[in-house]
């Protein structure tokens, strides 16, 4: 594909969760490229490992995740080998990230003067003062009225709009090459998330960013990416341009997703055969599809092939066997 | 913030009215008579009619919220009464035996801050390595352990084994040491494991990730963020420990013969000085209440919210 321009790019990405009742799988070969003004959307429902590839893109995984295998690549430098200094450098800088819920993502002791001129002073050279300066000329940016004011507010006493607002400001400061939006609106109010939406674009058009916008919402989808993949179980089943993948899906889960958004689940949905309990038990998990439990197009076939992501066409990747 | 403070010290009144109230009538309920433990106090045989004579005098005649009237606008005064046993103002008594007992409490204070905050901070950071483990163990000793024998292990061997430390008594700033030290042992374990805990869940709270996404260095993290709101639970209960540890340690006191609130109170009480133990009561009463106020001021100025509720209303 088209390499050369990708800012970003994620090879192979598979992370496992090891919980008290065991090791689990949550993010299975996952493979994708940023690049530099584009936006990479990618949905699936709650559970499918969105959250695990965002912090992984920062080696921010939690304690009890790890990454097993593949790569991430940031410019020449590999994100997962390189040293926690060298990391630490580039978060905040080059790879910004907005985080699901502002109201959590501040210091409810800390204002928000404190957190916009700490993140400008560890990755800039400059004083105290020449950092407020610079944050209020953001939060104006922003649309932000009085940042004087603001920069003494402490978070609880601002919106989650606001606060949201905040969050892109100072990512708007450093200038990064990407941004990584993990559900940036879905705390949000309909206003609010237009909003955001607004100023998400400004960042792509003005600064050039690549961003890496993560939502269960497939209309915040449509209207923001470029090119969209689809996650389920761990797994990005579905990837194509969004024009492709809105007018065109291939993947049975994909299809599902968008008739269910317009409203056209079909009673027939109720007839569909799943595979039999007997069935069920000869399932190989290695090798399984991961939708085959909720597959209304399941048979044999699908229990015991690896599957890859294969080109349906150009520039349209599917991870069934029907399609390939 | 100026009008959470008039906010709060007024709230005060009525407790303390409260514990006047509470105090009175605890003694006035608890079998025995005041006059006569006077007389025996004075060495007087308590005969009927001594005892009728000495009622009247000392008012204990009239009706109880008549008595309770009177004592508490002398209390306001803080005319305490007279001790009956040594006979001096009951204030005075106090303000003797408090001064020596904030010395004891202050630097208990210090070694329990200097010892613990570090500690379980460093603990919460290295969890499961070896200084979370050795922090464990001091925990589980410190709050197994009584403190009559933790004072006499540190007498034995620091004092009289060593000689780094004086035996007894009260004077010179040694004598301070090995008694704060016995009365801050058991809160030491207590606040590291308190400060460890609330370190470790607010490591995992999404303001800490968005630090670290942000870039700032893990030092930064921890001194900035998660220190000052890991603080905060500590800070109540280190706030409840002070107000205990101000109206007197017994034990640390009989063991070190340290002339404390809590050897005058247990001593009128041996010797039923009525007066002596409604003071102290009252005054032990007053110190918890203060310390109280101290906690929420401190708590309002490291937390922006409490601050800005008690500002709105
Ligand atoms: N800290 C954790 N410990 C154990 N398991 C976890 C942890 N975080 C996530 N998981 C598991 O990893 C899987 C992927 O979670 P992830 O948060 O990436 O999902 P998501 O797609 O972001 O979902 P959502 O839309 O709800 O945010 C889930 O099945 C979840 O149960
Ligand atoms: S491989 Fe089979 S089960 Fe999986 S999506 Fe395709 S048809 Fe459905
Ligand atoms: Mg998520």
């Amino acid at each position: 594909m088209m390499g050369q321009h990708s800012i970003l790019t994620v090879n192979n990405l598979n992370i496992v969760v090891s919980t008290p009742h065991g090791v689990t799988q949550t993010v299975n070969d996952v493979s994708f490229e940023l690049e530099a003004g584009k936006v990479f959307g990618l949905v699936g429902e709650s559970g499918s490992g969105k959250t695990m590839t965002c912090m992984s893109l920062l080696n921010l995984l939690p304690d009890e995740a790890k990454v097993v295998e593949g790569s991430i690549k940031f410019r020449n430098k590999d994100i997962l080998n390189c040293s926690t200094e060298d990391v630490r450098k580039v978060r905040g800088s080059e790879i910004a990230m907005i985080m699901q819920n502002p109201m959590t993502a501040f210091n409810p002791v800390r204002n928000i003067g404190c957190h916009f001129i700490e993140t400008l002073r560890t990755h800039l050279h400059i004083n105290k003062h020449q950092a407020r300066e610079m944050a209020m000329a953001y939060l104006e940016k922003m649309d932000l009225p009085y940042p004087e004011n603001l920069l003494k507010q402490y978070p609880f006493q601002l919106s989650g709009g606001m606060l949201q607002r905040v969050m892109i400001a100072i990512t708007m400061s450093l200038n990064p090459s990407i941004l990584i939006a993990d559900e940036p609106t879905t705390a949000l109010d309909a206003t609010n998330q237009l909003q955001i939406l607004k100023q998400l674009d400004r960042l792509r058009n003005e600064y050039n960013t690549g961003i890496l916008l993560v939502s269960h919402d497939l209309g915040v989808i449509a209207q923001m990416a470029d090119e969209v993949a689809v996650m389920y179980g761990g797994y990005i089943v579905e990837k194509a341009s969004v024009l492709k993948l809105f007018n065109r899906p291939k993947h049975p889960y994909t299809r599902a997703l968008l008739q269910s958004r317009l409203g056209l689940t079909r009673r027939k949905e109720k007839s569909v055969k799943r595979v039999s309990v007997s069935h069920r038990n000869l399932i190989n998990r290695e090798t399984a599809c991961p939708f085959i439990e909720r597959c209304g197009d399941a048979d044999h076939t699908c229990a015991n092939n690896r599957l890859e992501l294969k080109e349906y066409e150009k520039d349209h990747l599917v991870r069934c066997v029907k399609l390939q | 913030m100026s009008w959470f403070i008039v906010k709060r010290v007024t709230s005060l009144l009525p407790i303390l009215f409260g514990i006047s109230l509470i105090t009175f009538i605890l003694l006035h309920l608890t079998p025995g008579d005041p006059a006569a433990a006077y007389l025996r106090a004075s060495h007087i045989p308590p005969t009927d009619e001594a005892v009728a004579t000495l009622r009247a005098e000392l008012g204990l005649d009239k009706p109880l919220y008549i008595q309770y009237v009177n004592w508490l606008i002398k209390v306001v005064q803080l005319d305490l009464g007279i001790s009956y046993v040594s006979k001096n103002s009951v204030w005075e008594e106090i303000m003797l035996h408090f001064f020596p007992t904030v010395q004891l409490a202050f630097a208990s204070c210090i070694f329990i801050i200097v010892i613990s905050l570090p500690i379980g901070m460093i603990s919460a950071i290295y969890r499961g390595k070896w200084i979370d483990q050795f922090s464990r163990i001091i925990a589980f000793v410190s709050v197994s352990m009584p403190a009559f024998w933790l004072g006499f292990l540190l007498i034995y061997f620091l004092s009289v084994k060593l000689d780094l430390f004086p035996v007894l008594g009260r004077g010179t700033f040694a004598h301070l040491v090995l008694p704060s030290l016995t009365l801050a042992f058991p809160y030491i374990g207590t606040y590291m494991r308190l400060l460890r805990t609330s370190t470790l869940e607010n490591l995992n709270e999404p303001f800490v990730v968005y630090a670290r996404a942000r870039g700032l260095r893990e030092r930064r993290i921890v001194s900035r963020h998660v220190l000052k709101k890991s603080l905060l639970p500590v800070l109540t209960g280190l706030g409840m420990s002070l107000g205990n540890m101000l109206s007197g340690a017994v034990i640390v006191e009989t063991v070190f013969a340290w002339p404390g609130m809590g050897s005058l109170f247990i001593t009128s009480i041996l010797n039923r000085d009525y007066p002596m133990i409604q003071g102290c009561l009252l005054f032990m009463g007053a110190i918890f209440v203060v310390c109280n106020l101290l906690v929420d001021l401190t708590y309002a100025f490291l937390d922006p919210r409490i601050r800005w509720e008690g500002g709105k209303k």
